[in-house]
């Protein structure tokens, strides 16, 4: 928690269950698979400060539940995020097909502006894929979702995705689009972002406070 | 007395212009005819008395307000001013003054009137109200006192905005505690939420970009707050905050029957170390209605879910992830059964620093206990992957007297979570077994008693049967002279003895 930080971003790692979600998020806080812990001291709650454009953003990672009867009751999740990992298996077709209901939820409950990128998870089975590249490809692009194949296993992607979301959240904040002053939007400032704020003594828009509901 | 020389003053004014006491100095119109000296002599006079009639006003306004306060009738209240008011009248009325003697004189009534009630009254009192209103002596709890000093020794540290800080709080303690009986719990939830981000505001400018040392800060101010407020908004008369606990209590005694295999629960009892950590993750979350401060109630939930993980970890071998955490959450508030657990939600909610709850650990693992408690609110047959009828059955059949008083009524899957009931069953474990060796003994006992029974009737026939089937037949037997008889005919005549002359 000492460390120094510009941005803090919620983020979500949502999809079906059994398709590596807490893989991804393990290869990406400990840069390692599931199998080769044994003797690890799990982190259970994912958090991790990377680089992104001359910035420092401390990415928060919230792992979640992707049985389909958890559904209903697990949209208090979505409160507040900036960012979301929308993640299949490439091996498993019904995983593809339930994407739509997960973007669905996500742009309903989260905000307008959370940015979404598509992840087919284990890239290192290709032997038994179900979903080809390009028809993910195109959905991603019809949903104006970014996409990336990943490996929990080999690790092929795995930061890359989340520096991606991370970078496109930074890139909407310089543009205007995305107000880090918003409670709900999912985004703090860092000791670092605040000091830099400060001194320049900017007029702050006033703060708009949302329903935590 | 004083009309009397008022008149004569007038009176003596218009033929001489010697003062009135005859000290032989001339007077002065302005001093109603005294000299200078003798004037003075009398304005002590008048303001001795004056002191004195104060005094005796204030000890009467001060019995009336306290029988106001404990009679608690509001109409009461409203006499002293009055009171006040015609006295201030009736006493001003008895001097003619300047306007300047006039002020000091208000001056000195009001300084005088507050003077004798603050040696009676316990605290100080606010000098905004000119009406002073002694409080009630409450007796905090120890508790409270403890949170309030080491609240103070936090401060000390901080030195100016410390003293800043603290006077805000108590403000809006004060403030809130006017308020309480007015408001809803949505609005005093608001007034504690405005409080948090105003007092953050203020801190950030203070301390500069520095937010480790705002959320420390704010975590005191919390700690200080809450445990102040605790009593008054946590499970508010307003809100229906009981009657859900109640609803939320019965409807997880009623799902006692869920077993681990129904919910995919990845956790296996059996082995030591993962029942430990079952047992610990459902304390922790019984133990936190006994916190008060919603920090601490957050930490409880913290830790049952870090020892849920270490349940998944060590039966899976591997790290535990979000699909098997949330099941084995339910599991764990389905066993424990938390007491207020609807309010303790509530609470929490309304009135825990925003920031914590919307981002990091503690707000992850409560969004977690929202969504395993807003499931056990919803669960149903397909849930639990079972059909309707045997959710019927289960729902409606243990909740019959008569079939939990037998002891095959009771559920299948023991519950290694709570001792006594781990004993309890494992007796009656032990009683069953003993019922049926003592069932085996005795239906033994009388299977050889028949085998016997049968045995001797089985040997007794037989012999009859052999003594009938092979008849004995005994011939009368001759006499003893027969029998020699039919000796000597078989054998040859004796030999004669024949005798030998030599």
């Amino acid at each position: 928690m000492s460390e120094t930080y510009d941005f803090l971003f919620k983020f979500l790692v949502i999809g079906n269950a059994g398709t590596g979600k807490s893989c991804l998020l393990h290869q990406f806080i400990e840069k390692r698979f599931k199998d080769d812990s044994n003797h690890t001291i799990g982190v259970e709650f994912g958090s991790k400060i990377i680089s992104v454009v001359n910035k420092f953003v401390k990415l928060q990672i919230w792992d979640t539940a992707g049985q389909e009867r958890f559904r209903s009751v697990t949209r208090s999740y979505y409160r507040g995020a900036a960012g979301a990992l929308l993640v299949y298996d490439i091996t498993s077709r019904e995983t593809y097909n339930a994407l739509t209901n997960w973007l669905t939820d996500a742009r309903m409950l989260a905000s307008q502006n959370i940015v979404i990128i598509l992840c087919g998870n284990k890239k290192d089975l290709d032997a038994d894929r179900e979903v080809t590249f390009l028809e993910a490809s195109r959905f991603a692009q019809e949903n104006e979702l970014m996409f990336l194949e990943t490996s929990a296993l080999t690790g092929e992607n795995v930061e890359e995705a989340f520096v991606q979301c991370a970078r496109k959240i930074l890139n909407k904040i310089e543009s205007g689009e995305l107000d880090p002053e918003r409670m709900g939007s999912g985004i703090q400032y860092g000791d670092a972002a605040l000091r830099q704020l400060r001194s320049p003594r900017r007029a702050q828009a006033e703060s708009i406070q949302e329903c935590g509901c | 007395m004083s009309q009397r020389s008022e008149r004569r003053g007038i009176h003596v004014d218009q033929s001489e212009l010697l003062c009135k006491k005859g000290c032989g100095y001339y007077g002065n119109a302005a001093w109603q005819g005294l000299c200078s000296k003798c004037w003075r002599d009398e304005y002590q006079k008048a303001r001795q008395r004056q002191i004195q009639d104060d005094w005796a006003l204030a000890e009467k306004l001060q019995r009336e307000e306290e029988a106001a306060y404990v009679s608690s009738h509001s109409s009461s209240q409203t006499q002293p001013p009055q009171s006040h008011s015609q006295h201030s009248l009736a006493t001003f009325s008895k001097f003619e003054e300047k306007k300047t003697n006039e002020k000091t004189r208000k001056v000195t009534t009001v300084k005088k009137f507050f003077s004798p009630s603050s040696r009676t009254a316990p605290k100080k009192e606010s000098h905004e109200a000119k009406t002073p209103s002694p409080s009630i002596t409450r007796q905090s709890s120890i508790e409270t006192d403890r949170v309030s000093r080491d609240f103070v020794e936090f401060l000390k540290t901080l030195h100016k905005p410390g003293r800043e800080i603290h006077k805000h709080s108590r403000a809006f303690i004060d403030s809130m505690g006017n308020k309480k009986q007015d408001l809803s719990a949505e609005e005093l939830s608001e007034c504690v939420q405005d409080f948090y981000q105003g007092m953050s505001d203020r801190l950030l400018n203070h301390f500069k970009g520095s937010s480790e040392k705002v959320d420390r800060v704010m975590d005191q101010v919390e700690k200080y707050i809450m445990t102040r407020l605790y009593k008054s908004v946590f499970c508010p008369e307003t809100s229906d905050d009981e009657k859900k606990d109640l609803a939320t209590q019965h409807r997880i005694r009623a799902l006692h029957w869920v077993t681990i295999q129904m919910l995919c629960v990845p956790v296996e009892e059996e082995i030591p170390e993962v029942s430990d950590s079952v047992v610990k993750a459902i304390t922790d979350i019984i133990e936190m209605d006994s916190k008060r401060v919603p920090r601490d109630k957050l930490a409880c939930i913290t830790s049952c879910s870090k020892h849920i993980f270490n349940a998944i970890r060590v039966t899976k071998n591997e790290p535990a992830s979000a699909d098997d955490f949330l099941p084995t959450l339910i599991y764990i508030v389905l066993k424990a059964n938390p007491p207020r657990l609807q309010s303790n939600i509530q609470y929490i909610t309304r009135f825990c620093n925003p920031s914590r709850l919307m981002t990091g650990e503690d707000g992850y693992y409560f969004t977690n206990l929202c969504c395993a408690v807003a499931f056990i609110e919803k669960l149903d047959a397909q849930s639990l992957n079972l059909s309707p009828e045997d959710f019927e059955r289960y729902m409606s059949g243990q909740a019959s007297p008569r079939r939990q008083d037998d002891p095959a009524g009771w559920p299948q899957s023991g519950s290694r979570v709570n001792p006594v009931l781990t004993q309890i069953q494992h007796n009656l474990s032990v009683l069953s077994s003993l019922e049926k060796r003592q069932q085996q003994v005795i239906e033994g006992a009388q299977s050889l008693e028949a085998e016997l029974t049968e045995w001797q009737e089985s040997v007794a026939r037989e012999v009859q049967e052999i003594l009938e089937r092979y008849p004995l037949d005994i011939k009368p037997r001759a006499s003893a002279i027969d029998a020699e008889n039919v000796e000597n005919d078989r054998l040859p005549p004796p030999l004669q003895p024949q005798v030998f002359a030599g």
